[in-house]
């Protein structure tokens, strides 16, 4: 993003930038440590379609915010990292497959797939991460968190 | 009057200052204006006040000093350079057109220049205080409207030199004019070796000690020494008081020392507008109406074109420059400097034209918008028909 600055001489200085999806942004920032914003549609507007302000306090809160002090969403490289190896599966229960009908620990789903179940889909509701007591039923959607592989023997083993 | 103690008479005209600024506040009205009318309503029942008239003195020296402090030399050069050629049109058009009306009226040439200074100068004040309000200063035409402010901040102090001078009685030989120059040029040169081999060091002092209790003094008698040495040149405390807030900038820390002397420049300043507006008095009538006239309609025309003109030239659209141009013909601080200069019978025109102007001004300048569009919808028609 590229930001031109100027100096409004007596006033403070401003900021124009463009953003890819919404558009011309100024900002200045007065003397006294007041920021106002304003938004045009178009660059080449000569009219902001409308501005907000914030005070010095609130201004410098919300750019903390927006840096990431207190919550950093996963960059962009990293969550595609993490796709490829992790993968969230939906997994119907067909009724012929083995671990129907079985409590989650007597169907052994850890020890033999690796996978970890996080939730199960039952005649619209959701159980959100279930006991290892509860018992996979003919038909129940399994949400399963695993490695690529340990998702495919899931998906095997309730293929039945 | 004279029997009032001064410390009850200064506050209560501080707390009156309050109230009038704070409804001006509400009533979106400059309070350049309000100060000055409220001087003009009491000027009937005003005894010229010699500490009232040293507090405004002050108040307009610490005004120039912040405005010096905001330019450091290098900073002005590059604002000079891409605004002068808009900013010499202002200066032939409003202060050479302005001056030979009155000329023309048959005013002898200082009262003329005198009528021709007052038309000069745009509002800084107002000017910056409209933008802010109307929500304009992300548009294009502040940036241009700002740099023609400091290009005209720029030659006010000199012009308020010159009329300084004359009104000492001197008259305007080319030996006395040629003096003038010298010392102005002096006053400068010598701003810019004391900022340049002086303050520029004392950037770490100014650092180290910036909240200590002595920097408002230093800032502060820095401003009105050179302020004080101008005069002594016989030149305007103006120009020196400029001069010496461009040294102090060389420090490189403006801003915090600008902060020290803000709170002077509120109290003080008021005086001045409020001591302008008592010097103007109705009851002798209006003077020379045909000329005023002539010269408001002429404060509006002179600097339409030069908005739209310079506009043009500084890269502005024809509609932003329309804008512009509709947003500078407010006059104020500076011209009422200059006015309170004058001899009793311009003052008191001045006076009439500054408040006319001022009004003006700000009705068009927040009426500046809807004039561009109308202006832009009937010239691209026009654009359309030809093409």
């Amino acid at each position: 993003m590229e930001i031109k600055i100027s100096d409004l001489p007596g006033i403070g200085k401003k900021y124009a930038f463009d953003t890819s999806h919404s558009g011309h942004f100024v900002l200045i920032i007065h003397q006294q440590g007041m920021r106002e914003f304003f938004h045009f549609k178009h660059p080449d507007d000569d009219e902001a379609e409308y501005n907000f302000q914030l005070n010095d306090e609130e201004a410098r809160q919300i750019g903390a915010i927006m840096l990431g002090v207190d919550y950093q969403p996963i960059a962009d490289d990293r969550m595609e990292l993490f796709l490829r190896n992790v993968r969230l599966e939906w997994i119907k229960v067909k009724p012929q497959c083995t671990i129907a009908n079985k409590r989650i620990d007597e169907a052994r789903i850890r020890t033999l797939t690796g996978c970890t179940i996080i939730g199960i889909q039952r005649e619209g509701q959701i159980i959100g991460s279930p006991d290892v007591s509860e018992v996979i039923r003919p038909g129940d959607t399994l949400m399963a968190i695993g490695k690529r592989e340990q998702v495919k023997s899931l998906e095997d083993l309730c293929q039945g | 009057m004279d029997n009032v103690p001064f410390l009850l008479l200064a506050g209560l005209i501080l707390c009156v200052f309050f109230a009038v600024s704070f409804a001006s506040q509400k009533l979106r009205l400059p309070s350049v204006l309000v100060y000055i009318i409220l001087g003009v309503g009491v000027s009937s029942r005003f005894v010229d006040s010699s500490a009232i008239h040293t507090v405004a003195e002050i108040g307009i020296v610490i005004l120039f000093f912040i405005l010096g402090m905001e330019f450091p030399l290098g900073r002005m050069i590059a604002i000079s350079k891409k605004i002068w050629p808009s900013g010499l049109m202002d200066v032939v058009l409003n202060l050479g057109g302005a001056t030979v009306l009155a000329l023309l009226f048959g005013l002898a040439f200082p009262a003329a220049l005198v009528i021709g200074s007052v038309a000069y100068a745009t509002s800084s004040s107002i000017s910056a205080k409209m933008l802010h309000e109307q929500k304009r200063l992300a548009n294009p035409e502040a940036e241009f409207i700002l740099a023609i402010l400091i290009f005209e901040d720029l030659v006010a102090p000199v012009l308020v030199s010159f009329i300084a001078a004359m009104g000492q009685g001197e008259t305007l030989s080319p030996q006395f004019g040629a003096l003038l120059l010298f010392k102005i040029v002096l006053l400068v040169a010598g701003a810019i070796f004391l900022g340049h081999f002086g303050f520029k060091r004392l950037n770490d002092f100014v650092i180290r000690h910036l909240q200590k209790d002595f920097m408002p003094l230093m800032t502060a008698g820095v401003a009105l020494s050179y302020a004080g040495l101008a005069i002594a040149l016989g030149l305007s405390e103006i120009l020196g008081a400029f001069l010496a807030g461009m040294m102090l900038s060389e420090t490189g820390r403006s801003t915090e020392l600008e902060h020290l002397v803000l709170p002077i420049r509120d109290i003080t300043l008021p005086f001045f507008f409020f001591w302008f507006g008592t010097t103007i008095s109705l009851g002798e009538g209006i003077p020379r109406v045909p000329l005023l006239v002539t010269l408001i309609v002429w404060a509006a025309i002179g600097k339409i074109i030069t908005g739209y003109a310079g506009g043009r030239m500084y890269g502005l659209s024809p509609k932003v420059s329309s804008r512009a141009s509709f947003s500078i013909i407010h006059r104020g601080e500076f011209s009422a400097i200059i006015a309170s200069l004058a001899a009793p019978q311009l003052k008191l025109l001045s006076g009439i034209y500054i408040l006319v102007t001022a009004f003006m001004g700000v009705y068009l300048f927040q009426k500046a918008p809807s004039l561009a569009n109308w202006y832009h919808e009937r010239w691209c028609r026009k654009c359309e028909v030809e093409s």
